[in-house]
């Protein structure tokens, strides 16, 4: 697995990894600019609408999400930390005000320069409490997504099934 | 608030921890059984072993010696779900990133005389 990640049991975080063949810079302007953003984010068959990226403290990052299943996600972030070319940070809009629904998430990630050529990507998702964590399990990640196919999952059905 | 799907997350995100679970819902297993598959001591999948049991995804025999490990999976069902769903989002979404930055610089590198 080219994604590595750790879910610590005292912090309501989620921590995931991965290097790229990429210099930082180019990594933060695919990151950063939309007309790139729009090419890749979601995957293969995913479509994306962005109405705003406004890339500053403060900036608003509107986006529309569709998936190749028809599955839509509305995304509105607010930029928090620019640090180009090294760290970015978002959030959902209604972050600290949010009172139901699946808990928002407080996005970081940094590029970190290996060599020339290679970067390492690090993403924080933050939740307000490890209770609100704990929350977005019983909601569920994002319901468009479809269900796993992982073979401990699927047990899992059955077994509930018939139980 | 609910310690326990923490630490199902806990110990859901480790790879060694997942095969564990998974090599149990074909049913139980001893130490030595699971521990066979993985290049470790079986002292460091005790350990893997303890977490499991800390966050309620297993349980052990009473008698000393054998002390098989039975799969528990009603805490799994939700916990597993969201880190899967979570999971594959982002390696997709890092998927995608990887295959449009080699896209990206290919083009240019082709184009380029010097």
């Amino acid at each position: 697995m080219k994604t590595q990640i750790e879910i610590p049991p005292k912090e309501p975080i989620i921590v995931m990894s991965r290097t790229y063949d990429a210099p930082q810079d180019l990594l933060w302007r695919v990151m950063t600019d939309p007309a790139h953003v729009a090419k890749w984010w979601g995957g293969a068959g995913a479509t994306n609408v962005i109405s705003q990226m406004d890339v500053r403290p403060g900036g608003l990052w509107t986006h529309l999400m569709t998936f190749a299943g028809g599955g839509e996600v509305q995304m509105n972030f607010i930029f928090v930390e620019v640090e180009k070319p090294s760290r970015l940070s978002w959030q959902h809009t209604d972050y600290s005000t949010r009172k139901s629904g699946p808990p928002p998430i407080y996005v970081t990630v940094t590029l970190d320069p290996l060599d020339k050529e290679r970067t390492k990507w690090t993403m924080v998702a933050r939740f307000p409490t490890l209770a609100g964590r704990d929350l977005s399990v019983e909601h569920g990640f994002t319901t468009p997504i479809a269900a796993s196919s992982d073979l401990l999952v699927d047990y899992l059905k059955t077994a509930q099934a018939t139980s | 608030m609910n310690d326990r799907l923490s630490s199902t997350l806990f110990a859901l995100a480790d790879p060694t921890r997942r095969g564990i679970l998974a090599r149990l819902t074909t049913g139980d297993a001893t130490v030595g059984e699971l521990a066979a598959p993985y290049d470790m001591s079986l002292a460091a999948v005790s350990k893997h072993l303890k977490v499991l049991e800390g966050a309620g995804l297993i349980s052990r025999g009473r008698e000393a010696q054998y002390r098989p490990c039975h799969l528990q999976a009603k805490p799994l069902k939700a916990a597993t779900e969201w880190l899967e769903d979570f999971r594959r989002f982002w390696d997709v979404n890092l998927d995608s990133l990887d295959d449009y930055l080699k896209t990206i610089q290919k083009k240019p590198r082709q184009r380029k005389s010097r």
